[in-house]
């Protein structure tokens, strides 16, 4: 099990001069903090106009200026836009590489295509055709990376035969993902040898069958990129205190307060049908989680509370599957700074501990034979 | 946290007040279209978020209920109450200018015309001084009706001597629907600009649907309070 940091960066109001800086400023320190503590890797969203919920529209900027303070942690782009509307896929690949490089090779690639008529029609995109150009631009970027000259006539993309530079520092690429908003695209990352970028939350046993499924088509699939990237990342709220009782509350109320600002969104679907968006995506699954628990208990599944009952969610999660968490830390500064840090360096020391992995066995009549 | 609205409810709720339900056979459309966002908040109660963006319904309905005709229109907000999406009623339009069954609160007196036009569906919300509100579906075609949303309905009800937000939602058996992109709807010289369908108007249309079938609304019912939402 892995575990990293994920980034809505959701901003409250009132919008003074400096708020947006002072936000910024706490997420970096925490990604800082977060590669000195050895979690392995933050992800930042790519949202467009989504007031208070998340103000982070350029990721590349905020995730290379992770990269520039940090060592180890991978920077996760989470995700690409695959919409011309949004961005150009010469561009992604482009800006992708280019960040792969300057982090050292630490780039972990997320693609997916909007789900909110707030942003697709912000940017005029029509939903009926997010998800074809979704499929094309993730057959075309890896091969833009690892092929001398591309050139291609598509759907709705077309380039004359270029060379896409620079190329990424991984070799032969980075790892490519797929945001999961709606039931069934884990399914089309597993088909295309994608890794599940779980964006919803849902409880252990909804997981766990989409996690089986995702694993038996994944064997069968026919990779986009040059490898199969074979696993599941969650998304999930942390909040550690060796309190119990403070750590949940606490916890829920980040979870409450983004789900809060979660529903005030216009999901594609709710405003304008269609079978490109067949369900409302995250939004339904953040109302029951929400309203999932009686009063006064800890909805299943969320890591908040004290370092032993977290530890035992995140083996269940283990147990139906899951390869790596990723947690949001706050939502709208409800939590102040220094119990957000003081979290993620209680989880470091006492959760992450029970989940690093074991160094393999050293092969018989290999060193140590003495 | 999300902005509130503004609009005072005290004297909104209907007397008689009628909980409904509201059964309708015959034929509907559900506009949906980007609006104002200050106007949005000053038609919206306090109790009821405004979403990102700001988006208002239109729902016109041509057909008939316990054997009499009804034609009636609708004007709505989409606005988010006990953390759920909502139309919020704005105020309506009915032959008499009493309220709606189920669909609770200010109405004027008036009429709904629709009518079919060679390239889509027209409809033309009337009062006595005039158009107050027109919509065009251009090129409208089938869809399956199970790709359709139906929200709850945000209306006005008598409570412990006030007024209170009521709930009504809604079932649907529709036997045929047609999309339409590019809808209009613009307000009509009979709409001032102290009129909700001027201040009100799309500025930017999102979907537009025809539907026939059956369409039931309600029963109204105010629901227990909460913290948030």
């Amino acid at each position: 099990m892995k575990f990293g940091i994920f980034y809505e960066i959701s901003v409250p109001r009132p919008w003074g001069p400096t708020t947006e800086y002072e936000v910024y400023q706490n997420c970096l320190e925490q990604v800082k903090l977060a590669d000195e503590l050895g979690f392995d890797q933050v992800w930042a969203v790519e949202h467009h106009f989504l007031e208070e919920y998340s103000h982070c529209s350029a990721p590349e900027v905020f995730l290379t200026a992770c990269a520039m303070v940090t060592k180890n942690i991978r920077i996760g782009r989470g995700i690409v836009v695959c919409v011309p509307e949004f961005n150009n896929p010469i561009k992604a690949a482009e800006v992708a590489a280019t960040m792969d490089i300057v982090s050292g090779g630490r780039l972990e690639f997320g693609t997916g295509r909007s789900a909110t008529w707030t942003e697709l029609g912000g940017m005029g995109a029509d939903p009926d055709e997010t998800k074809k150009t979704w499929d094309e631009w993730v057959r075309i970027i890896p091969k833009m990376w690892t092929e001398e000259r591309f050139g291609y006539q598509g759907r709705a993309f077309s380039m004359p035969q270029r060379a896409v530079l620079p190329k990424p520092l991984q070799k032969p690429h980075p790892p490519m993902w797929v945001a999961v908003t709606s039931p069934g695209t884990e399914l089309d990352a597993a088909d295309r040898g994608m890794g599940s970028l779980g964006l919803t939350f849902g409880g252990f046993a909804e997981q766990e069958k989409k996690i089986a499924e995702y694993r038996r088509r994944i064997k069968y699939c026919d990779p986009v990129g040059s490898f199969v990237n074979e696993q599941v990342n969650t998304v999930n709220f942390l909040f550690c205190h060796e309190d119990n009782e403070y750590g949940a509350k606490t916890g829920q109320r980040l979870a409450g307060t983004f789900n809060y600002l979660a529903e005030q969104l216009l999901a594609a679907r709710q405003a304008y049908p269609t079978r490109s968006y067949p369900n409302l995506g995250l939004l339904p699954a953040l109302r029951r989680e929400a309203t999932s628990a009686p009063e006064g208990q800890i909805p299943e599944g969320l890591c908040i509370g004290n370092p032993d009952r977290i530890i035992e969610v995140i083996k269940k999660w283990e147990s139906v599957g899951v390869d790596r968490i990723n947690f949001l830390l706050n939502a709208i500064e409800t939590v102040p700074q220094e119990e957000v840090l003081a979290s993620l360096r209680l989880f470091a020391k006492e959760v992450m501990p029970k989940f690093a992995e074991k160094p393999a066995p050293a092969p018989a009549g290999v060193g140590g034979g003495n | 946290m999300p902005d509130r609205g503004l609009r005072a409810i005290e004297g909104l709720a209907p007397s008689p007040f009628d909980a409904g339900p509201l059964e309708i056979a015959g034929r509907w459309v559900q506009v949906t279209f980007e609006v104002d966002r200050d106007a949005a908040i000053r038609w919206m109660p306090a109790d009821v978020t405004r979403p990102v963006p700001c988006y208002g319904r239109l729902l016109a309905v041509d057909g008939e209920s316990g054997g009499r005709p009804m034609r009636f229109a609708a004007l709505a907000l989409g606005g988010r109450f006990r953390m759920m999406p909502r139309n919020v009623l704005v105020e309506a339009v009915t032959a008499d200018g009493a309220a709606l069954p189920a669909l609770a609160g200010p109405a004027l007196a008036g009429d709904v015309r629709m009518d079919a036009e060679s390239d889509g569906l027209a409809i033309a919300i009337t009062t006595a001084e005039g158009v107050l509100a027109e919509a065009r579906l251009p090129a409208p075609y089938a869809i399956e009706p199970a790709m359709l949303r139906w929200d709850g309905w945000v209306v006005y009800a008598p409570n412990n001597g006030g007024t209170a937000l009521a709930e009504a939602l809604v079932e649907v058996r529709a036997t045929a629907a047609r999309l339409s992109k590019g809808a209009t709807f613009a307000p009509g010289p009979a709409a001032d600009r102290s009129s909700p369908w001027r201040q009100l108007r799309s500025l930017l249309p999102i979907s537009a649907c025809a539907v026939e079938g059956v369409l039931r609304v309600g029963p109204a019912a105010v629901p227990a309070p909460v913290l948030m939402g």
